[in-house]
């Protein structure tokens, strides 16, 4: 009996079943024993081969292995000396192989292979129900004190990987009987006495062979993981415990990961670009405890809608005292605000600041000093649980004012913006809305007798909303009018956006000193509006960016070639949302952009057909237009959903963090950390620094538990299942943010992931680097908004300038209040420093300048600079 | 007669706001169905000769030019001495020409240009509607079989594509077409086969799990052989 798991075709299964049955039958042939001299074939009749019962209804069919052989009873003694044998393994999940330790040949790298499965399966959760068996074909000197040694050489976790030795006669009647694989004393080669198979053999829980590997084969050796993996996922009638599956099957291990981390870290000799330091997870060393939860549309009762968009993540110094503290937000359970205690470490504050929304589906969160105060104020977006805006006291004690600001409202809002479009001195604030994905269905996401955590369940074909125009949700501009009220002003300014909109980013494309507006729209390509003298926006889609990122998630500009003038990224997952992986599962194993005719025109409805970027979109500057270089720079990314640009090797040059992977019932994707290689082009550089794999090697975590023999019998994935069953799907993360958060001087990286822990990702640079250089700048706006957002920041030192936009804009759904941060590569000193400011004053502070420090600039008031 | 649309909604330009399921359109198409048997009487003629008419009308039909022949194209027929008809509630009086008498294998089948075929997605399944014997969709003959569509050679080829539930892709890789199919909106795939042989016929659900139970074949036939197997699913059904 077998559980369902991702389905596939039967041809696979046919296929599979064949090519299993050719190894079994092959394997007397190919002998690659201790010796390559092959032994003669122990004379054995045909594997009888059974097909595999199928007791599911339907015509789902589970990727199932054959059932091969049984193998016969045997009782011999492990390392320790105990005994251990099929009474032992039975309900076990074993892999098999023959060896002896005077072997010179294969059997070193053999045991290396086991090692490094014995490294794999020993992250996952069901490992206690596996072993991994290596029998001595050399028991007379292989005693269980020699195979004891030899075990604690190669790390064995002996519970996990044993030894056995016994009598000869026993042992290779088991191989050649038992296992049908050849073994027999060498007649040529003195110096290895025994030839026998190099082979794994993979048992299932009810002693039956189920597959013969080509363990020191790379390919094969990731397909036994991805079988071992199945196997343990496969119930037994008789099983009343939990079983954990992986959807999909493989998600516990990527069979193409360990690949490209390898590939990337070969690499690195090559790399110019600045790499000698990594990153570490320090989350539970942080103290931060904070958990994504997500509705149940997107776990148990999976359907393809919006609320997988995750949520943002953003900082600010809530409470005055000179750090940065972090606000998650969150889907189920409320959003948590931590205050940042200096050195890594941070406490709970959500209570006192009274901004958790428990009981609300968040989305977005912008910090933004909209009153001119002093201190950061918060606007939160919702699933139609209604947006939220908290004004600060300037101790981080946050009062909700959403409806004497006028701000109300309820929609299927996304991502949030603040900026001053009429450079008034005060910041409006911009809110996209996806449109209409829910019903008027409320289900419960806690305990839905005490109706904890309702949510609107989604639609089921929310991913053609944007053909149905009654679905649409215009995106709404407000004007902010003093003392925190503001007025929607959409229609009175022309910002008329009725897409199905995700994220925004504000930006000065033509630099006359108004701020413009480019919309992310995730069905559709995007937008661009120009800000005519702060009274109107013109959309200009067409004409600025001809072509075009069609379904983007997130948008955020930056100078990447130091040229003075800002490019723009946008990710966009639709090239990695055509393609299907091996189990059938949706996701790309190589980063590359999707054909134009990936999706029929009916669905697209595009601006211009032919011109659309399935892909991330990256837009250099050059002044006059916007050309498309994200191939040339290689910028194409694994699933994507935001990114954040800062310069984490501080060499001068602004890096990018893209956050990355779709969560269950998806194949997990890994974030990129792409290296600035001066202003050329990017490189991967993820698994050199540390943020692949992630902490201890994890691409899965629990995602929901069934209960299959009750409540749950009908859930599709308890097809064949009578237990309860732990659902594992991948990890991903959603948004980011980069900041010095342990005040060390160089940059850090926390994560909001989707349906999990965040990761908190610290940099040890400025250990590595000692001659690290950087300088902190901080804008406080007179005329212009308090927050400086809008302002550009030019640094000139060592020759080169570095250019910024004070423009809080950080990760996907997020906008941060925060100073910016420069890279100064080898500079010693800043030369000249210019702000332009929103209010079109331009202050110009000569140098030298001192490093490494934090600068205050406050709008027309002289500072000393040394 | 319409022009031809590939790619696209059948009863609406792309541009246009999508529309509902507007069952009432069915019915306008049959009623001109109703209307042009009324104009014609009912022709005797031997049974292998209607083949060749039908073949003969097409191609006229298919050149665009008019021809009261093309008319018969989309009705009627007889087989043998026996009157046969289409629809299924025209001139009760032929009762055997009702659409119950469509289980009767003797009848001839009637395949208008184009011809119409729905492929409805739901629960991760294709089911297609075929017209039955009267070559009519959404009268009682309809034939509904799954996944693996038979369609006629040298035949245009209307596919309907509609949803019940999510948002589907159904692709046709030889043909190069590929379209979606939608809760509450019109989409089509138009094709006019000229080679006999089995093709794929891919489909998925739009930004989901992988489903190859929606994974089935195109089978492009000779009339004759098409005309067999629809009378057998008849006859099944």
């Amino acid at each position: 009996m077998t559980l369902r798991l991702m389905p596939e075709s039967r041809l696979r299964c046919s296929t599979v079943l064949l090519v299993r049955l050719s190894v079994a039958c092959l394997v007397f042939c190919a002998i690659q024993g201790c010796q390559r001299q092959p032994a003669k074939p122990p004379k054995v009749t045909s594997p009888t081969v059974e097909k595999p019962t199928d007791t599911e209804m339907g015509s789902d069919k589970p990727a199932t292995l054959p059932i091969l052989l049984e193998v016969p009873n045997f009782s011999l003694a492990d390392q320790a000396g105990k005994t251990f044998g099929t009474d032992e393994l039975k309900g076990r999940v074993w892999v098999a192989n023959f060896m002896f330790t005077r072997c010179t040949a294969t059997c070193p790298r053999q045991t290396a292979k086991v090692e490094e499965l014995q490294q794999t399966v020993g992250l996952w959760p069901d490992v206690d129900r596996l072993n991994l068996i290596s029998f001595t074909v050399d028991p007379e000197h292989d005693t269980s004190s020699r195979l004891d040694e030899y075990a604690q050489v190669h790390h064995a976790n002996p519970l996990l990987w044993k030894f056995l030795t016994g009598s000869r006669p026993d042992i290779w009647k088991l191989c050649a009987e038992g296992f049908k694989l050849p073994v027999s004393e060498s007649v040529t080669d003195t110096s290895s006495p025994i030839t026998h198979s190099p082979k794994f053999v993979l048992v299932d829980k009810q002693l039956r062979i189920r597959g013969y590997y080509d363990g020191l084969a790379e390919p094969d050796f990731r397909k036994l993981i991805v079988d071992v993996r199945s196997l343990l996922s496969e119930s037994v009638t008789d099983d009343t415990r939990m079983l954990h599956v992986g959807v999909p099957k493989d998600v516990f291990c990527p069979p193409w990961l360990p690949q490209r981390a390898a590939d990337q870290r070969k690499q690195a000799d090559q790399m110019r670009v600045f790499h000698d330091f990594t990153f570490t997870d320090e989350i539970d060393a942080s103290g931060i405890r904070f958990v994504n939860r997500v509705v149940t549309d997107a776990t148990r009762n999976y359907r393809a809608n919006h609320y997988d968009h995750g949520n943002g993540i953003s900082v600010a110094d809530v409470d005055g005292d000179g750090l940065l503290d972090i606000y998650f937000v969150n889907q189920i359970g409320g959003n948590e605000l931590w205050r940042n205690l200096g050195a890594g470490r941070f406490e709970d504050m959500t209570q006192v600041a009274g901004v958790a929304l428990k009981g609300r589906v968040c989305v977005s969160a912008a910090f933004a000093d909209t009153d001119n105060d002093g201190d950061p104020d918060l606007y939160v977006t919702t699933t139609r649980h209604g947006n939220a805006f908290f004004e600060n006291d300037g101790k981080g004690h946050f009062r909700d004012v959403t409806e004497a600001s006028g701000l109300t409202q309820h929609a299927h809002s996304s991502g949030a913006d603040f900026f001053d479009f009429d450079n008034d001195g005060r910041l409006d604030l911009f809110v996209t809305n996806v449109g209409n994905f829910t019903t008027d269905e409320v289900a419960y996401a806690g305990d839905s007798d005490k109706k904890e955590f309702p949510f609107y369940t989604g639609i089921t074909d929310s991913f053609s909303g944007h053909l149905f125009p009654h679905r649409f949700e215009q995106s709404v501009l407000y004007h902010n009018e003093g003392g925190n009220r503001f007025r929607d002003v959409s229609e009175e300014t022309g910002l008329v956006h009725r897409k199905w909109s995700g994220d925004a980013t504000p930006l000065d494309f033509n630099r006359d000193g108004w701020t413009d507006l480019y919309v992310v729209n995730m069905q559709g390509n995007d937008d661009y509006y120009e800000n005519i003298q702060g009274q109107r926006f013109e959309c200009r889609s067409q004409e600025v960016f001809p072509k075009s990122v069609w379904g983007g998630m997130c948008a955020k500009s930056f100078d990447y070639n130091n040229d003075g003038l800002m490019d723009l990224f946008v990710t966009n997952m639709h090239a990695d949302m055509w393609k299907r992986g091996d189990g059938g599962n949706l996701g790309a194993t190589e980063s590359e952009k999707a054909p134009q005719d990936v999706l029929p025109e009916s669905l697209l409805k595009s601006r211009v057909v032919g011109m659309n970027i399935f892909g991330n979109g990256f837009f250099e500057n050059h002044g006059d237009k916007f050309e498309e270089i994200s191939d040339r720079i290689n910028t194409e990314t694994f699933w994507p959903w935001g990114h954040t640009a800062a310069d984490l090797n501080a060499d001068g040059f602004q890096d990018l963090l893209v956050t990355a992977s779709m969560n269950y019932p998806f194949r997990y994707h890994h974030n990129s950390l792409l290296l600035n290689d001066r202003g050329t082009r990017f490189q991967g550089a993820e698994f050199i620094l540390g943020i692949e794999p992630r902490r201890d090697g994890r691409t899965a975590a629990p995602c929901f538990t069934l209960d299959c023999a009750a409540t749950d019998a009908k859930h599709a994935l308890c097809k064949g299942g009578s237990g309860p069953i732990t659902v594992w799907g991948a990890l991903g993360s959603r948004s980011s943010v980069i900041f010095d958060l342990d005040q060390d001087g160089d940059l850090d990286i926390v994560t909001n992931d989707f349906n999990g822990r965040p990761m908190l990702l610290l940099s040890n640079l400025s250990t590595r680097n000692e001659k690290l250089k950087y300088l902190k700048v901080r804008l406080e706006g007179t005329r212009s908004n308090k927050s400086g957002l809008g302002a550009q920041v030019q640094i000139k030192a060592d020759g080169k300038i570095l250019t910024q936009i004070q423009d809080g804009q950080s990760g996907y759904l997020s906008q941060s209040a925060m100073p910016l941060y420069f890279g100064l590569g080898e500079a010693n000193v800043v030369d000249q420093l210019i702000v332009q400011w929103p209010s079109g004053h331009r202050q110009v502070i000569e140098g030298p300048i001192d490093v490494n420090r934090e600068l205050l600039i406050v709008e027309d008031v002289k500072i000393a600079v040394q | 007669m319409k022009p031809q649309q590939t790619l696209q909604s059948m009863r609406k330009p792309l541009s246009a706001e999508p529309v509902m399921t507007a069952p009432t359109l069915i019915d306008e198409n049959k009623s001109k169905v109703k209307a042009r048997l009324f104009s014609q009487s009912p022709i005797v003629s031997a049974g292998h000769f209607s083949n060749l008419l039908l073949f003969f009308a097409n191609r006229i039909r298919n050149r665009r030019v008019f021809d009261p022949l093309s008319l018969f194209s989309g009705c009627l027929f007889v087989t043998g001495l026996t009157i046969g008809c289409s629809s299924s509630d025209w001139l009760p009086s032929f009762s055997f020409c009702s659409s119950d008498s469509s289980k009767s294998v003797t009848n001839e089948i009637l395949i208008p240009q184009p011809y119409r075929i729905e492929i409805t997605g739901g629960q991760y399944r294709w089911k297609v509607r075929y017209p039955g014997f009267d070559g009519i969709l959404s009268t009682s003959d309809d034939v509904i079989i799954g996944p693996t569509i038979h369609i006629p050679e040298d035949t245009e080829i209307l596919f309907e594509l509609k949803s019940t539930d999510f948002v589907y892709l159904l692709s046709l890789p030889h043909f190069h077409r590929k379209e979606i199919a939608v809760p509450g909106l019109d989409f089509s795939i138009k094709v006019h086969p000229d080679t006999i042989g089995e093709f794929a016929l891919e489909g998925d659900d739009l930004c989901g799990d992988s489903h190859p139970e929606m994974n089935g074949r195109l089978i492009v036939e000779s009339r004759p052989q098409f005309e067999s197997w629809l009378r057998q699913q008849a006859v099944i059904k």
